[in-house]
């Protein structure tokens, strides 16, 4: 349910967090480039680690800077609060770390981001974490992936390759009736297209490198708590109910009954794991912020031009978009992302990976890289590039071909965008040919 | 800690020390919907400078069991019955909003043979307590738009920036009242609108008092409790520039000097 709030979101991406510096009267956020903080005494620095007042201490723990970044996020997610980190990775590894310990159990979405793919199937089995993945559209396979260990559920609000949405409310559903919290990576949706809260989802991650920042300019991530997640009476989450011999017995749940979560993460993830955001990277991601409707409207504007641009082209075998009626998401994309299903989308080209190479080579708009999110417009031709040492069969497998391309529409003039593809066209199809 | 009164659980905050004879103890009462964490900064400081802390969980309310207290006089009574089950003599009650109202009755009601009470601290308050039929029929009938009523007057600034860092207010009264038993919130606030015991209650209480109330607070405004103290003898007042209601979390410094000055004078 959407948490009504007087204050809206274009006003909140612009002023959440911040009050005018009292100091110098500067309006926009100042950068605090500091380490640490001066005490006033020692009683003042003891009560201060001790949790007793609020304030600063060490910029590793917390950052004026990086509060206002978290604060604004939280205000637009409809959140209790944040923790910004050092990458989206961080912020995946932090949940993950201030939730449970080895052995447990994850239930994850297969279509996810390639990194945080990784993470849970390679890396963390050395810690004692196993990961099941499951289709996000097998809603059976996720119910019957859930163990007795099972700590999280995690997806992302559009899936990669194949841009494939979860069925948040049903799997939030699940997780709720299994006493398990959900968390959803909303990277490429970001608040303006979605509000995972409201739709039962306990916890949000952003890789505010891509659409927050939006600029192509530094690396973060975020992590933000909708505080309604029953960790007691769970029993399955010791970290936070149970007294913590790190923190002078502290029982995270009781000391701050909304945001034991966040207050673990930060008291001991960035205390011990260290992954902290640096104030001046949270100083571009609330400059990014401050135009992220702006900006998300015109990358939907863009890219639906596009799409349609290249369904006209007889040398595009097929294009893969939610909005698009013979997408299998297209109906769960009407009700979860009216206003635009993303502007990361893939399609296939004719010719196969000779086309798709000179396809994108001859691109002078887009950029050839392999980000995701920016202002500028964005190409990759996974099969010579990321993926250039598989077959043709092993490409398959993991839902692309030979000839697809991936692109990451930005803010340039639409005729310059749909001039560039025809170019690339032009000599795919001269490739083709030889 | 969990204290259990004809079987049932009440949870009760104390910062994770086992309450100890010798040392005076700090009740902390929380508002309509609330919960002992609202109290979490000027608790836990007590706690770790010798006193006693029970910030209490009111029955039906976030960790405690047990059926919701429909009026003030039945909290106040819950009040000493818990203090009844702790060795403690001397004590200093402090309450918030609803939670001042129930201290108030309870700080009147409290014996002297058994407890001194040494200091009553009332932040956030108001008497009579009014509550507007909007907010009133709200609460009852949809209690989503009770909360973001009252979410949006307990804040003085509509987009945060509060000295707590990572948290956004807003979202945590929010999350707070919808943490709770979803009747809390009408019978809370109806609690606080029929009590008529202020007077009565005040005429009884023979301790010092103080008042701390937000400048900007809209549910209680500050000038309500200016009128009181000034008419009430051994009272002083803090009004603290810049807040609303949601004082404790808006200025918890603030909050926290205030209260610390007073109980230790």
């Amino acid at each position: 349910m959407p948490r009504p709030t007087r204050t809206r979101f274009d006003t909140l991406s612009l002023h959440a967090g911040q009050r005018p510096d009292p100091v110098h009267g500067a309006r926009a956020v100042p950068i605090y480039q500091t380490t640490s903080y001066v005490f006033r005494d020692s009683d003042h620095a003891a009560s201060l680690f001790n949790m007793e007042r609020p304030g600063h201490a060490y910029s590793r723990l917390s950052n004026p800077t990086t509060a206002v970044l978290e604060e604004r996020i939280a205000a637009l997610e409809d959140g209790i609060g944040g923790i910004a980190t050092s990458s989206g990775q961080a912020a995946l590894h932090l949940a993950i770390a201030t939730l449970m310990g080895s052995p447990s159990h994850i239930v994850s979405s297969s279509a996810i981001y390639g990194g945080s793919h990784n993470l849970l199937e390679y890396t963390l089995p050395r810690f004692g974490i196993e990961t099941t993945f499951v289709s996000p559209r097998d809603i059976d396979g996720i119910c019957k992936a859930i163990r007795p260990d099972t700590r999280l559920i995690f997806g992302e609000t559009i899936g990669n390759p194949g841009n494939d949405i979860m069925d948040i409310p049903t799997v939030a559903e699940i997780a709720n009736e299994n006493k398990i919290p959900l968390m959803i990576d909303s990277t490429f949706t970001t608040p303006y297209l979605m509000k995972p809260f409201e739709h039962g989802v306990n916890l949000i991650m952003h890789s505010a490198t891509k659409f927050l920042c939006g600029h192509g300019t530094v690396i973060g991530g975020i992590l933000v708590d909708h505080g309604r997640f029953d960790w007691e009476s769970s029993g399955k989450f010791k970290t936070l109910s149970e007294p913590y011999s790190g923190f002078h017995n502290m029982t995270f749940d009781e000391e701050m009954s909304q945001g034991g979560f966040l207050l673990r993460a930060r008291r001991e993830g960035m205390r011990d794991f260290g992954a902290c955001m640096a104030p001046t990277v949270a100083f571009y991601i609330l400059q990014g912020i401050e135009t992220l409707s702006l900006r998300m409207h015109r990358h939907i504007e863009n890219t639906r031009k596009i799409i349609e641009y290249l369904l006209s082209s007889d040398q595009v075998e097929t294009v893969s978009y939610p909005e698009l009626p013979e997408h299998p998401d297209y109906e769960l994309a009407k009700t979860l992302l009216p206003r635009g299903a993303g502007s990361v989308f893939s399609f296939s080209l004719k010719g196969g990976r000779k086309a798709g190479k000179a396809f994108t080579e001859a691109l002078e708009v887009f950029s050839h890289l392999a980000n995701v999110g920016d202002a500028k417009s964005l190409i990759i031709h996974p099969a010579s590039t990321t993926h250039h040492r598989m077959s043709k069969e092993d490409l398959e497998k993991v839902g692309i071909t030979e000839g697809t391309i991936r692109l990451s529409v930005g803010l340039e003039d639409i005729d310059d965008l749909t001039e560039d593809l025809a170019k690339g066209l032009h000599f795919a199809k001269k490739e083709t040919e030889k | 800690m969990y204290i259990s009164l004809d079987n049932t659980p009440y949870y009760i905050y104390t910062g994770t020390h086992e309450p100890k004879p010798e040392l005076e103890t700090i009740v902390f009462v929380h508002g309509a919907s609330m919960d002992h964490s609202v109290w979490s900064h000027q608790s836990r400081y007590f706690a770790y400078h010798g006193y006693n802390v029970l910030a209490v969980d009111l029955p039906g309310h976030r960790f405690s069991k047990g059926k919701l207290l429909s009026n003030i006089e039945d909290i106040a009574k819950w009040i000493l019955q818990i203090l009844n089950c702790v060795n403690c003599r001397a004590i200093h009650l402090v309450g918030h909003s609803m939670g001042a109202l129930a201290a108030l009755e309870a700080a009147s009601q409290l014996r002297s043979d058994i407890h001194h009470l040494k200091t009553l601290s009332l932040v956030g308050f108001c008497y009579p307590m009014r509550v507007t039929p909007a907010l009133l029929n709200a609460a009852k009938n949809n209690p989503s738009k009770a909360y973001s009523m009252m979410t949006q007057w307990s804040h003085a600034s509509k987009t945060g920036g509060e000295p707590v860092p990572g948290f956004w207010s807003a979202g945590m009264q929010m999350s707070m009242m919808e943490n709770n038993q979803i009747e809390a919130i009408h019978c809370n606030l109806e609690a606080c609108n029929n009590y008529l015991g202020g007077e009565q209650a005040f005429a009884r209480v023979e301790c010092p008092i103080l008042f701390i109330s937000g400048k900007l607070d809209k549910m209680a405004p500050a000038k309500l409790a200016i009128r009181e103290a000034e008419r009430i003898k051994n009272a002083r007042i803090q009004i603290i520039d810049g807040c609303g209601h949601n004082i404790m979390f808006e200025s918890p410094d603030s909050v926290l000097n205030s209260l610390n000055q007073f109980i230790r004078r």
